[in-house]
């Protein structure tokens, strides 16, 4: 399989199938995008948190997710979620930070973020693209859901020591920091 | 002639019950001809990891999702009965690539719609009471989330002066309940949930799979043995 796609054949106008994080296609387009353009939800003003519903919240449920059928990887290796009492304007700015700091190209949008690192030209070692949204819970409590889209699993254990060491989460088993097995 | 018969009947023993062949199902779901192949490599794997009959029990579907063939859970069983359309307690290959197909990017959005609305409609009963979303949170909460966010919970509210006794999931139920229980009869019937799903798209998003679009990959092995090519 990484035979398949080191191959200079392979690499031939490839790019990797991007996982649709969003459900709006030109979300992230790099021309589209400007503060203009954001649209935002019903009366909500552009700058406010996703006030999460009941279902988006049971959705988090990685039991819920399929796809476990495909991934080699657990779950908890792909995705994870944690709390904090910083406002959601702080979270969005230090995950910016930390992931501009570690050589990603950032996008954002409202409270979603999308992170990617890729050394075109050699192996794919290193590369990684994630995608992180934050969630009101209430006006003191948010989530943060940080997912792998694709890439490094190493580099994007790192990201996330990094962001949890940062946001005052300590990671593993360690208070706020959830890990998606029970 | 006789002999030809036998050929026939033969090839037909060596599938399980509920196998289909792929160019029935291609021709039914948004899935290729190989795709379907390459979903049946994956489906002889699931279903010969704990009972070799080519049928994926419970404990075999926990051990694909969950890589712990013991995890059980709400939602997981919701959608093992789900998957299994003959409820006939096993999921067949048939069952298994037309259930995978409403989670397809180009599977149509009402079948997601719909599908979604029988997951969260526990009882069965038509509607998605107010109970069984709390249900839901509460599995979810155990199961998902520590202990220590019950208790972050608690102590917000403490602090911001909420009565204790308040939930903040009750909250978070109440207020969905508001936005989507437009008929104000305590639950939500099929018309509001596609009504609330439209305003709130983000839900649905568990509903699409990408990893379907990159089946043919994942599989590969399929490729020397397909007679068929896809078009």
């Amino acid at each position: 399989m990484a035979g398949i796609k080191n191959d200079e054949w392979f690499k031939q106008d490839y790019s990797p199938a991007v996982p649709d994080d969003d459900e709006e296609d030109t979300y992230f387009d790099d021309e589209a995008f400007s503060m203009s353009e954001m649209a935002y939800d019903g009366n909500k003003s552009p700058e406010s948190p996703t006030l999460i519903n009941a279902f988006q919240l049971i959705g988090m449920s990685s039991y819920l997710d399929l796809s476990g059928f495909f991934e080699k990887e657990d779950v908890s290796e792909r995705k994870i979620r944690f709390t904090s009492n910083h406002s959601a304007k702080d979270l969005v700015a230090r995950i910016q930070d930390i992931a501009t700091e570690m050589g990603f190209r950032v996008q954002m949008k409202n409270r979603r973020l999308k992170a990617t690192r890729e050394h075109r030209g050699q192996k794919c070692v290193g590369n990684l693209s994630i995608a992180a949204e934050v969630f009101e819970i209430s006006p003191s409590l948010y989530v943060v859901e940080l997912r792998k889209s694709y890439g490094d699993s190493t580099v994007y254990r790192q990201l996330c020591t990094k962001l949890s060491k940062d946001l005052g989460v300590p990671m593993g088993q360690g208070q706020g920091l959830i890990s998606i097995e029970a | 002639m006789h002999t030809l018969m036998g050929c026939f009947c033969l090839k037909k023993l060596r599938h399980k019950p509920g196998y289909e062949a792929p160019i029935n199902l291609a021709s039914e779901t948004p899935f290729t001809v190989n795709e379907v192949e390459a979903l049946y490599d994956l489906f002889k794997k699931l279903s010969s990891s704990i009972i070799d009959d080519g049928l994926i029990h419970k404990e075999e579907f926990q051990l694909a999702l969950f890589k712990n063939s013991n995890k059980q859970n709400l939602f997981a069983d919701r959608i093992f009965d789900l998957f299994d359309i003959k409820h006939n307690g096993v999921i067949e290959f048939g069952e298994f690539v037309r259930s995978l197909s409403v989670f397809h990017p180009n599977a149509p959005e009402a079948d997601k719609i719909a599908f979604l609305f029988r997951l969260y409609d526990l009882r069965q009963t038509g509607c998605i009471e107010a109970e069984e979303i709390l249900t839901f949170h509460l599995i979810f909460l155990l199961y998902d989330l520590n202990r220590k966010l019950k208790e972050m919970v608690t102590a917000l509210l403490c602090e911001n002066n909420m009565s204790p006794s308040e939930d903040v999931v009750d909250l978070i139920v109440e207020k969905t309940m508001m936005e989507a229980d437009t008929k104000r009869d305590g639950k939500i019937d099929d018309e509001e949930w596609k009504e609330f799903v439209k305003k709130n798209p983000s839900i649905i998003k568990i509903m699409t799979l990408s990893n379907l679009k990159e089946l043919t990959l994942a599989f590969p092995s399929f490729v020397m043995n397909s007679g068929v090519s896809d078009l």
